[in-house]
């Protein structure tokens, strides 16, 4: 068994503050064998695979802090050290598919309020000790304590009895059910799909965490608590070596890892300005680059270094309109008219995208048809204009968080293309604290415009937008656009497991979307990653969280 | 002397009392925290307000800000600077991990700056207007005006990419033994980045003040009692000039500590301007405080120093 005191041994070995020999004998007196440190530690002589040139370097933007508590993880890099030292019950593909990781399997009941999961067997800690569904149910139950404080705990407290726990109210609860040794059977309070997908942070997938080393500290010092700052014993295909502030993370491989050793020995997550990193990529001292500028990209793809990987997005470019300062749809249709955006598209992004209709993109078998792609049409635009008697002279502000280059470059065609119209646009970038408040916080502007989302992961990820009762700022309607039957086919949508029954829902959700046009949808943009061409394994899809299958990656 | 040094070390307190104020209040009245901060809009949406609003009572932002001031101010006078709100490490851990790379690098800079600059400035006010005080001052000039993120990028192109000569960025090479000359390697652009810029500084206040010098009546009388131009030059003028020049040294050495913020992001170096950079971009408000505190608290000192060496130097200060 492994607690703090050996963590903090190794942590003073790896910083080179005691010696190989005073950290043996220091963990045999708190009762750790050698072999079971070598397990956490490696072996003594390095191996030969970590020589140069055998690690896998990926870069990343400094958006990262050190702080690997599972439930608190809020920025791509920090969900990246995650998914690689640990594991999920389930995880995403390249394909946004729900696939087993530590559960092997699972089913959904046809309502979508019962889940059960078959634990995996045979997975042990980094550390040797094997891993159970006790881990889960320890993880599941930390995540639900007020003093976690976790991201997650709002999902996870449709869970049934969920809530009376949370408020302490009951020591148990219901629908979080051990089965039996490998099956746990979560129940909902009602139906709700939503439940297994959303944006990984704070989904109620959780990573698993430790119950040998985490069980004993308090959940309110989880923050300060060294198991956290480093997280050495986890279930993924890496373990963690060390976190060099504002440097790097490194880490090794895995050999038991359950679905067999990783291929390279060795990887390191490199933190870098995005110039920075393209110059680190072109002189090859990077593998991987993720969210390159188009521009940059199509530069980049003439070097004999680099191979350009264009996958699908998630998020969609779009323009929320506060529905109460423009109540008028024939306004908004108007802008959707009035702007050429095949040709917006082309210039920004140099046509890495594709052009959406609705917020419901996808996975494939969500797509509506027939949507109303409204073809650049100033005329159009001009006559529903006149109709719903729209006074020229009054101005609406277009808001956005300063440094976002796309919308930089995209708001001023945009101004331009309303003015011909005879609609007046005043471009109002604020810096993003400033931005946040005024269209999330507190809600005071005519049209703001902003990126990103997980639309394409599930249909029903757009009804965190649009719902009535998600009104900013408790929830994410930043429109403040409210319709009751799309409110009823948004619930109804989510209480269905079966993708059949869902898809014709999802239709009528996206005609209503695409008719209202409470949000000016643009386009879903391409993500762009920089790829050594030595690196090999990665496979393409639209899951932003390409490093899902890592342990394949290696240098040839 | 010594009641001069206690007068100006007296003086510094209330200074450094104020600054907390005016750091404090000026960072928290700043749009933003560090909860919103850290969460994308688009996780947020999907969180609900309950658990955004437990995470801001957890880290005390709901109390009112001279509360907060009072909380924070008690745990500094007992040494405490607290943990950073977005990765709860130890600041005063933070701090210290970042001082020895600054120091390396802005060692490095300011020591060649300073070597380069005042030989070049002295140079160049004894053979005033000749070809070789032309072109250091359009050196000079044409060094401090361009900027040093400009320089430093156009620096990785060439050196990196293009001549693969040099690493781009960070304090050694990933995946193999730590060594010196790796580290000499990591540190040549950065450091040529930051000697540039600071070269013209010492080379402009020292050429100034040696022409000063130069005018002065003593310099007049020793050469017309037929001593040597050099020992004129180097005994009477050159010492002399050199004492403006400890205010110069003096203002430099709290950027020693401090760190350059921009040249130290793009080459990413982990150093004090790094941490800098991140604790504003993540709204940190204690590890902001705990930069302010802690560069306030070098510029007083180096100040201070500069003062009493200036004592020194010169007698008729201490008495006036």
């Amino acid at each position: 068994m492994v607690n703090d005191t050996v963590l903090r041994l190794i942590a003073d070995f790896q910083a080179k503050k005691i010696n190989r020999r005073q950290l043996v004998q220091g963990a045999a007196a708190a009762g750790v064998s050698a072999s079971a440190l070598t397990a956490l530690v490696g072996p003594s002589a390095t191996p030969a695979a970590a020589q140069a040139g055998g690690a896998i370097q990926l870069g990343r933007e400094s958006e990262f802090a050190a702080n690997f508590n599972a439930f608190k993880i809020s920025t791509g890099g920090q969900t990246q050290v995650m998914d690689l030292i640990f594991g999920r019950l389930l995880k995403l593909d390249n394909n946004n598919t729900l696939i087993g990781d530590l559960a092997e399997s699972f089913e959904i009941s046809p309502d979508a309020s019962v889940y059960t999961f078959k634990i995996r067997e045979g997975v042990t800690w980094h550390d040797g000790t094997p891993f159970t569904i006790d881990d889960v149910i320890f993880t599941y139950r930390a995540a639900l304590t007020e003093e976690a404080g976790a991201g997650a705990a709002g999902k996870l407290r449709q869970i049934k009895g969920g809530t009376a726990f949370y408020n302490k109210e009951s020591d148990e609860i219901e629908g979080l059910e051990r089965v039996d040794d490998t099956t746990l059977r979560i129940t909902l309070e009602g139906p709700n799909i939503a439940f297994l997908i959303g944006t990984a942070g704070s989904n109620s997938l959780l990573w698993i965490q430790p119950q040998h080393i985490l069980g004993d500290v308090p959940l309110a010092d989880w923050a300060t608590a060294e198991a956290i700052q480093r997280p050495v014993v986890g279930t993924g295909p890496y373990q963690f070596v060390e976190h060099v502030a504002d440097s790097h993370v490194e880490f090794k491989a895995n050999p038991n890892f359950y679905l067999g050793a990783p291929k390279t020995e060795q990887v390191f997550l490199r933190l870098a300005e995005p110039a920075t990193q393209l110059a680190q990529l072109e002189s090859g001292e990077i593998h991987m680059a993720s969210r390159l500028p188009a521009r940059e990209a199509e530069r980049l793809a003439t070097s004999d270094v680099v191979e350009i990987l264009y996958n699908p997005g998630n998020g969609i470019f779009q323009t929320a309109v506060h529905t109460p300062r423009v109540p008028d749809k024939r306004v908004r249709q108007a802008m959707m008219y009035g702007t050429d955006r095949q040709a917006l598209l082309d210039a920004v992004l140099l046509g890495q995208g594709e052009l959406v209709f609705s917020s419901v993109i996808g996975p494939d078998w969500a797509i509506p048809t027939g949507l109303n792609t409204y073809d650049y049409n100033p005329d159009r635009a001009r006559e529903l204009l006149a109709e719903a008697e729209w006074d020229s002279e009054q101005t609406l502000q277009l808001t956005w968080s300063r440094g976002f280059v796309n919308v930089e470059l995209a708001a001023p065609v945009f101004q331009q293309q309303m003015a011909e119209i005879g609609l007046k646009i005043e471009l109002f970038p604020q810096e993003s604290a400033a931005y946040l408040d005024a269209v999330i916080t507190n809600p005071n502007f005519d049209m703001a415009w902003f990126g990103g989302g997980s639309y394409r992961m599930d249909p029903d990820v757009t009804a965190n937008y649009y719902l009535c009762d998600r009104f900013t700022p408790g929830g994410g309607n930043t429109t403040h656009y409210c319709n009751e039957e799309l409110d009823a086919l948004l619930i109804e949508g989510r209480s269905l497991a079966d993708p059949e029954l869902r898809a014709p829902i999802y239709q009528q959700v996206a005609e209503i979307l695409n008719e209202d046009v409470p949000t000016l949808f643009w386009w879903s943009d391409n993500q762009i990653f920089g790829k050594n061409k030595q690196l090999q394994g990665v496979l393409q899809g639209p899951n932003q969280y390409i490093w899902w299958n890592i342990h394949e990656w290696e240098l040839v | 002397m010594g009641q001069y040094a206690l007068r100006r070390i007296a003086i510094s307190v209330p200074v450094l009392l104020v600054v907390t104020v005016i750091a404090f209040a000026l960072v928290n009245l700043a749009p933003g925290n560090p909860v919103d901060a850290m969460i994308d809009p688009a996780t947020r949406a999907e969180m609900g307000p309950e658990a955004i609003e437990a995470r801001k009572a957890a880290l005390g932002l709901n109390d009112p800000l001279l509360v907060r001031y009072g909380k924070w101010l008690r745990e500094i006078l007992q040494g405490n600077f607290g943990y950073s709100a977005v990765s709860g490490q130890s600041i005063g851990e933070q701090i210290l991990d970042r001082i020895g790379p600054t120091l390396m690098l802005m060692g490095t800079a300011i020591t060649l700056g300073t070597l380069i600059g005042i030989p070049l400035g002295i140079l160049s006010a004894v053979r005033q207007y000749s070809w070789l005080d032309y072109a250091t001052t359009v050196f000079g000039f044409l060094a401090i005006s361009t900027p040093s993120f400009f320089l430093g990028l156009a620096f990785m192109y060439f050196f990196a990419v293009h001549l693969g000569w040099l690493p781009t960025s960070g304090m050694r090479t990933l995946g193999v033994e730590e060594s010196t000359i790796d580290l000499i390697k990591h540190m040549i652009m950065p450091v040529t980045v930051l000697t540039l810029a600071h070269t013209p500084l010492s080379m402009r206040y020292a050429r100034s003040s040696m022409l000063e010098a130069l005018r002065q009546d003593y310099v007049t009388t020793a050469r017309s009692k037929g001593l040597r131009e050099r020992i004129v030059l180097v005994r009477h003028a050159l010492r002399n000039a050199l004492i403006p020049l400890i205010t110069v040294i003096g203002v430099s050495l709290p950027e020693l500590l401090g760190g350059a913020v921009i040249t130290e992001t793009i080459f990413q170096w982990p150093g004090m301007g790094m941490l800098a950079m991140r604790a504003v971009n993540g709204r940190d408000y204690p590890l902001i405080l705990g930069i302010i505190l802690v560069t306030a608290a070098l510029v007083l000192i180096s100040n201070l120093i500069a003062d009493l060496l200036y004592a020194v130097a010169d007698p008729r200060i201490r008495f006036r």
